[in-house]
């Protein structure tokens, strides 16, 4: 190819080659290729190993070392270094020192750094030279004498060449330089793709990094398509031929020398050794000793002194195999945590697969017993698996951070850090990032991405239905780019709750950077990393729905003086299955959702393991696998119970031969297809891999063949096989379920017998869960809970309850309360706001009432010294009442009143106003609020209304219209023709329901039910998005106490005012 | 008796707006603050509005609502322009014609129309058909006080149908009482209000400029600002008859500052016309004077006989009133300026700044320095060879070789930083070095294609050296070269590219 630039170098053997400067797509938008795409193509290329040297990062290395395990490509550990000074360094691990020294310099570089950033001290890598290899770089010529003083032979200086016309002379002067210290030269290119044909991705990504257009990017663009991953005739030929050779002196050891590189490095990933911290233990016992003796202590306290047999043998089994495996520590921290959850009164409870191990309940991690609800231990830990356990606990989700504090106490912020997350291209923002690329106007990719599928979907079809013209040459790159770019990280995020924990600096086996919320740390690995790297893992998960039950147990300890926790609560009150069965569960865990509710008179729950089905058949892998109507036919009678082979009897029979959770498919796999355990697990591990094509598909033969060398028809396993390949990771394990169904239990035990204290409690918990504030409060009216406006004399911050009915002492004699509203939900009032209320309403009590006999809003206005807008809030809120004055009235007074100068607040000394507001200004007369205005004002300043319902003031005009209220709708006969008009507080397009739209509208009687087909929805799209009251006409479809309104049309209903705003919540 | 009118374009942006895209009518559109999704929408038509958008959402809600919403900006000086041409057509309407500072609103002199059309209503039509030859959908009222004009106009626009309607669009009170009675009733959205104040006198149910009026002035002051209160009393005017009201301050047509001279006979001679140049200078300079501003630069139009019009621009070397200066300016670019015949007429205007302390004493004490010096002789080269005569390369950031630099006029000569060409300054004491590189490169204008035959034959060389590859810019159209170094036997050295998708060879330039 090169134009007589002299002999090629000769006609001998090609010199083995290894790419030593590889950046993936883990140097965020500069690399363009995945990592395991290199792996593969170094594979390919026939390169005994490969480099990944990504920018300032590790991220990229799991993934490229599981595939480089898998082909058996050596795997070079490295990082392309930023220096503080503006120069970079590329450094590889030769050994664990090495790396633990690469991991300690990234840590420090991104430490002190913004987010995003990375900037090491020359003088940091000097000193943590151990076991590295150097390979400097033209532009850090002025450190390649420090790194030589530091690193010794360990440093090369690398010749970069990329066929670019200003690298001989920078070459020339490396190779002085390199000559004169003595420092040996290697060949190399910065790869930066797998493929030449991604480097129109990687001038994408250059960019979308610069944040410029195509048409702007200039030299940001490399100049070549030069930084692919080369084959070792091509080094040959670029090394060999390319330059001028009276500039440049021929050295025939500098591709060889690539080679020598990745002999001197010995080091690979699976030589981390991950040791769980085990602290001082009582006793000298070791941590397996001491896990026995606590486990045993916990079985008696879980089954009293006589532990039954089954249980000792399962303890005895499991604790075996913990010791065996050495996750002993691991048991004893998450133990720990728990301990300190106890001390504090905080809620917690152990979710997911833990919940099968009887160690983990009788440690109180957990409190479900496995036992009994015969649960798979191998899905929490396997000997074939040898993987460590993964233990998920919920904490109420108000103090979840105290716990989170804890554990940086307790093990060190260097032993501690949080896991990550890896936030990668999805089609929006795949669409919005290339096309501002591209230039397309912002508008019109809002507008596109808008009316893209929020997960999966294939772009160009997408694109192409949202009205794209794929015919315009920049669309097609839009559509070519936005799908190559697909699952490329974006960058870092957090994990929500994902701890790792070490016996030593976490740093020494991962880089540690800065998280976005100020006092966390992150590891540069995700959850999936740590679980291919076999570490150890502790998620440590908020859940509102435990600070709701504390804030209930709380409540009752408080006004009923009755002591309660979830263990105490009564198990199989029928009461509560009543409940479920009527779907009265606004505010119930789990089982609140439109789809659960639309469920439960179906289901029909009369005891817990019924709970526990109900929870887990509401899910997307149950819907998809088509087992919901099999089951509930079975359950009602209409339809036998049948087993395709009697060894799956014992598998089924609980769930009427229907495989409803994911310990049903591994057990299925394990007994109609002799799978082992460990293959058993794998097939989940590849269930949840959803995304990645082809892992599922792998299983079908050996599935298949095996169910039918057992005697199951073919039929029937090729029904299994679909069944599992529709669960993918949306089905619930049946431990998860009867964690959560425990909790649902509790908080509908509450709301059966305590509403009052239940609605309390879930207000002051919101936000949570499903409902807004104002649903839950016409909920608990309906239910005859008496709810009190908010009152700056009366309310606290969060809602109290308050003896009910006109006769205070009687009723709080006879437990029944009313629920005041608290401050907290007047829009824009903050807390110390509060604070400053709180001490103005102790010294107006203390003072003489003011000259009508109330206090004085003049005085709460001076002592307080909050400013207009909260003021207003509280008078629009209708709060400050209790000074006598109505709310326009309270209004004009207050607006004007707190311009005080310097902004001064309760505790600083007082100032005048600068505009006082003397009792005696001359008040205006202004219109007296209807009803109807009033709850509109209560719903513009606090989001709900405790005097009605925003259509009550409607009801008589609506009726006049021929239109009933939800009551009266629900009552109908099935198949009535039906009109409707309701406020909409839920619109939901669930990814299973193929663009069906599920709608719920309520009036002052309740809900109304309604499902609109997607042609429905795309006729009335905008009359269904812009209007918050919307009429609906269609079929009453009425079974089983299920109804639904079938909608074939909307529209506006016309009302003669706009009613009370009120947001819906909308999902996707 | 007075008769004064209000007229008002209502949604000045929006009209612009689809005036600009016609196309857009039948779709919902919107004026919005910035090309974003998350810019406001400050205006929509009621095609959008029926969608459900509406004024104040961020445009990507507005499309949450309607997918085929169509948005734009229209900038400030849009609107500006929009309104100079509403004022001058409303100036043919009449003489005296105020603008309001709320773009879009102006008072019109109706007093001496009476006489003049058969009735009041002609003349509001007069306005309305002269509007909408501008493209311009207008409400007028005709009353007899600003406010009470303003609140109908305002009613009118706030409740008027569909641009287009002729229902509604002008409205002439009879008698003062009458205008009083509407004004009154008018909604409280008729006062320029800030939105959060209308919606704070909403909640306190204060819906009309009547229940608006009830209210204390000093009460409005407190709570709503000073603002605010300035509207309270101008409302008030309308109880009070108009009496207190500001007269009139209506706005002249600005005469441009053009002088022409007529040649007695028409003449090509350069003397002649300096000569006629130089008497319209002298009218323009005392113009200048009068406004005490600087001639930034000059327009010399030469009016040919028979022919077009020569226009030509004159820039001095920093703004000025010196007239030797000016006309040798005006003599150099006459001498080079070549006429295809007599010219009967010469004409100069001026652009203006704003002349300073330190241009006057520029202009009182010349300096004799040598930057002065060179500007001035940089002035005269520009108006010898034309303003396009001087220029300078400039580089941009682009790996294409024929687009990594520019050529561009300039204008003025640069400031001298005392700063070497890398940026850094010169030790003390030390001559300026001049860096030359060893190899200077120069670049053909337009690479030269080489024959298809072999390279080597063709330009003897004897040494290749290369490829340096340039690809790229493949979004348009794709780049992909081969770069090479050749030298030829005469020790030339010549910088060649082989374009890989044409094959073919071609010279960029030589090294020197």
């Amino acid at each position: 190819m090169a134009a007589g630039a002299g002999p090629t170098g000769g006609t001998g053997a090609v010199p083995a080659y290894v790419p030593l400067w590889c950046k993936s797509n883990y140097s965020f938008l500069e690399g363009a290729s995945h990592p395991e795409e290199l792996v593969r193509q170094a594979h390919g290329l026939g390169l005994p190993a490969l480099a990944l040297t990504d920018r300032d990062g590790l991220y990229g290395i799991v993934r490229a070392h599981v595939e480089a395990r898998k082909l058996g490509v050596k795997l070079l550990v490295g990082v392309q270094l930023s220096l503080e000074d503006g120069g970079r360094v590329i450094l590889l691990a030769q050994d664990r020192e090495g790396y633990a020294n690469l991991c300690g310099l990234v840590s420090a570089g991104r430490l002190r750094s913004p987010k995003g950033a990375c900037r090491v001290r020359p003088e940091e890598v000097l000193a943590r030279a151990a076991g590295l290899i150097a390979l400097g770089l033209p532009d850090s010529l002025d450190t390649l004498a420090a790194l030589r003083e530091a690193f010794g032979d360990r440093l090369y200086a690398l010749a970069a060449r990329h066929r670019q016309a200003d690298e001989p002379a920078r070459e020339a002067l490396l190779r002085s330089r390199a000559a004169a210290l003595g420092v040996p030269l290697v060949a190399g290119t910065e790869v930066l793709y797998h493929d030449s044909g991604r480097r129109r991705l990687q001038d994408v990504l250059t960019c979308i990094g610069g944040n410029c257009t195509l048409d702007r990017a200039g030299t940001r663009l490399r100049p070549n398509d030069q930084h692919e991953l080369k084959s070792p005739p091509e080094m040959l030929s670029l090394y060999r031929e390319s330059l001028p050779r009276d500039l440049l002196l021929e050295d025939p050891g500098v591709i060889e020398r690539t080679v020598e590189i990745a002999q001197r490095c010995s080091f690979g990933l699976e030589e981390i050794r991950y040791r769980y911290p085990s602290e001082e233990l009582p006793d000298g016992l070791s941590s397996a000793q001491w896990l026995r003796r606590l486990a045993l202590e916990g079985a008696e306290r879980r089954y009293g002194r006589e532990i039954p047999p089954g249980v000792r043998r399962q303890l005895d089994k499991e604790l075996e195999l913990i010791e065996e495996l050495d996750y002993c520590g691991y048991f004893l921290t998450m133990r720990e945590i728990v301990e300190f959850c106890q001390r504090r009164g905080i809620l917690c409870q152990g979710r997911g697969s833990a919940a099968n191990s009887v160690v983990c309940y009788c440690l109180e991690i957990t409190a479900v017993d496995p036992v009994r609800m015969q649960l798979l231990f191998e899905r929490f830990i396997s000997r074939e698996r040898d993987e460590p356990p993964d233990i998920d606990l919920d904490i109420e989700h108000r103090r979840r951070e105290e716990v989170i504090q804890y554990v940086y106490e307790r093990y060190g912020r260097d032993r501690a850090a949080m896991v990550a997350n890896m936030v990668r291209y999805r089609l929006r923002s795949a669409v919005r990032d290339v096309g501002k690329v591209l230039g397309l106007p912002v508008t019109t990719l809002n507008r596109l991405a808008r009316l893209l599928p929020a997960f999966g979907g294939e772009l160009e079809s997408s694109l192409r239905q949202a009205g794209l013209d794929l015919e315009s040459p920049r669309h097609k790159m839009l559509a070519e780019f936005g799908e190559q770019i697909l699952e490329f990280p974006r960058h870092l995020s957090i994990h929500p709750g994902g701890f790792l924990l070490g016996a030593e600096a976490v740093s020494r086996f991962v880089p540690v950077e800065n998280a976005t919320m100020p006092g966390r740390t992150v590891i540069q690995w995700d959850k999936y990393d740590v679980e291919d790297m076999h570490l150890f893992k502790v998620d440590l998960l908020g859940l509102g729905a435990l600070t709701h039950l504390d804030y209930a147990f709380r409540l009752l300890r408080e006004h009923r003086a009755l002591s309660m926790d979830m263990a105490s609560v009564p198990q199989g009150d029928p009461a509560v299955y009543d409940l479920a069965c009527r779907a009265d569960t606004v505010g119930v865990f789990q089982i609140e959702s439109r789809a659960q509710m639309a469920m439960l008179p179906r289901l029909k729950p009369r005891c817990f393991y019924d709970l526990v089905i109900e929870i887990s058949i509401v899910r997307p892998g149950p819907i998809v696998g088509g087992m919901v109507h099999p089951y509930l036919r079975r359950r009602s009678g209409a339809e036998p119970v049948e087993y395709p082979h009697p060894s799956l009897r014992p598998v089924l029979e609980k769930t009427l031969g229907v495989p409803i959770f994911q310990e049903q498919v591994m057990r299925l796999a394990m007994v109609a297809a002799d799978y082992t355990p460990g293959e058993a697990d794998q097939l989940r591990r590849d269930m949840a891999a959803w995304r990645s094509a082809g892992r599922i598909e792998r299983h079908r033969d050996k599935l298949v063949s095996r169910m039918t060398a057992k005697g199951i028809v073919p039929e029937f396993a090729e029904k299994v096989y679909q069944q599992i390949l529709g669960f993918g990771e949306y089905g619930f394990p049946e431990s998860h379920a009867a964690s959560f169904a425990l909790i649902a239990y509790s908080t509908a035990w509450l709301k059966c017998h305590y509403p009052a204290e239940f609605t309390c409690a879930l207000l002051n918990a919101w936000p949570m869960g499903f409902y807004t504030p104002s649903s839950i409060v016409e909920d608990a009216r309906r239910r005859g809970v008496e709810v009190r406006p908010v009152d700056v004399l009366e309310s606290a911050w969060e809602c109290t309850l308050q003896p009910a009915g006109p006769a205070v002492l009687a009723s709080a004699k006879r437990g029944v309360f009313a629920i005041r509203m608290g401050l907290r939900f007047v829009k824009s009032l903050e807390r110390k706001d509060w604070e400053a209320i709180r001490a103005a309403r102790e010294s107006i009590r203390m003072r003489p009432a003011g000259p009508n006999g109330s206090p004085s809003l003049q005085e709460f206005v001076r002592l307080t010294r909050i400013d207009e807008g909260s003021l207003a809030a509280l008078a629009e809120a209708g709060a400050l009442r209790g000074f006598g004055e109505e709310r326009r009235e309270a209004l004009w007074r207050v607006s004007g009143a707190a311009r005080w100068k310097g902004g001064g607040r309760a505790g600083t000394p007082p100032v005048q106003p600068e505009l006082p507001v003397g009792d005696d200004e001359l008040l205006p007369e202004f219109a007296a609020l209807s009803a109807f205005e009033s709850i509109g004002w209560d719903y513009l300043s606090t989001g709900h209304s405790v005097r009605g319902h925003p259509l009550e003031p409607f009801r008589e005009e609506l009726a006049r219209q021929g239109l009933p209220d939800a009551g009266a709708l629900n009552a109908g006969e099935d198949g009535a023709r039906v009109s409707y008009a309701g406020l909409v507080i839920c619109r939901q397009r669930p990814g299973t329901a193929g663009g069906v739209v599920f709608m719920t509208l309520e009036d002052e009687s309740g809900f109304v039910n309604c499902v609109v087909w997607a042609r429905v929805f795309e006729r009335y799209r905008t009359v269904i998005l812009s209007n918050t009251v919307l009429g609906v006409s269609g079929a009453l479809q009425s079974q089983d106490g299920v109804v639904h309104v079938v909608v074939e049309s909307c529209w506006k209903p016309r009302l003669s005012r706009p009613p009370a705003n009120k947001e819906s919540r909308d999902f996707h | 008796m007075v008769r004064l009118a209000c007229v008002d374009v209502p949604e000045l942006a929006l009209q612009l707006l689809l005036n600009r895209h016609p196309e857009w009518r039948p779709h919902p559109s919107a004026v919005v603050s910035k090309d974003s999704p998350g810019g406001t929408i400050l205006s929509v038509n009621p095609r959008a509005r029926e969608e459900g958008v509406s004024p104040g959402m961020r445009y990507a809600a507005g499309l949450s609502l309607t997918p085929e919403l169509r948005a734009a900006t229209v900038p400030a000086r849009e609107i500006e322009g929009g309104v100079q041409r509403i004022l001058r057509r409303l100036q043919t309407a009449s003489p005296q014609v105020e603008p309001c500072s709320e773009a879009g609103l102006f008072w019109v002199d109706a007093t001496g129309m009476v006489p003049l059309y058969p009735s009041l209503e002609q003349w509001v039509e007069r306005i309305h058909a002269g509007l909408g030859r501008e493209g311009m959908y207008a409400v007028v009222a005709v009353g007899f006080s600003r406010f009470g004009c303003y609140a109908a106009a305002k009613s009118m626009a706030l409740t008027a149908a569909a641009p287009g309607a002729h229902e509604a669009r002008g409205q002439v009170f009879s008698t003062p009482e009458q205008e009083r009675r509407t004004a009154v009733g008018a909604p409280l959205g008729v006062l320029a209000l800030e939105p959060s104040i209308l919606e704070r006198l909403e909640l306190l149910g204060v819906r009309t400029v009547g229940e608006f009026l009830k209210l204390p002035s000093g009460g409005v002051r407190r709570r709503f600002g000073a603002e605010a209160e300035r509207l309270h009393r101008f409302a008030s005017g309308v109880l009070a008859g108009g009496a207190s009201e500001l007269p009139l301050q209506p706005e002249s047509p600005e005469q441009e500052a053009r002088f022409t001279v007529q040649l007695p006979v028409p003449s090509s001679e350069t003397l002649r016309l300096v000569h006629a140049a130089a008497r319209c200078l002298d009218s323009l300079l005392q113009a200048t004077e009068a406004r005490q501003e600087m001639l930034r630069e000059l327009r010399l139009v030469l009016q040919v006989e028979e022919g077009q019009a020569v226009s030509q621009a004159i820039t001095p070397a920093a703004p000025t009133r010196d007239r030797r200066l000016i006309l040798e300016l005006i003599t150099l670019r006459l001498d080079s300026t070549r006429l295809t015949g007599p010219v009967a007429a010469v004409s100069l205007s001026g652009a203006y700044t704003r002349e300073s302390i330190a241009q006057r004493e520029l202009f009182v004490q010349r300096s004799a320095q040598a930057r002065a010096a060179a500007a001035q002789a940089f002035a005269r080269l520009r108006a010898v060879f034309g303003n396009d005569a001087v220029q300078r390369a400039c580089l941009e950031d682009e790996h294409l070789p024929e687009r990594s630099y520019r050529w561009e006029n300039l204008e003025h000569l640069p400031e001298d930083t005392g700063r070497l060409p890398d940026g850094s300054r010169p030790a003390p004491g030390a001559s300026r070095p001049r860096p030359l590189p060893p190899l200077v490169r120069r670049v053909f204008r337009s690479p030269q294609p080489l024959p298809e035959q072999p390279l080597r034959r063709t330009l003897g060389l004897r040494r290749l050296w290369g490829p340096y590859l340039l690809s790229g810019h493949w979004w348009e159209w794709e780049v992909s070269r081969e770069y090479y170094y050749g030298e030829d036997a005469a020790g030339v050295l010549l910088w060649l590219y082989r374009d890989r998708h044409t094959r073919r060879w071609w010279i960029a330039g030589r090294v020197e």
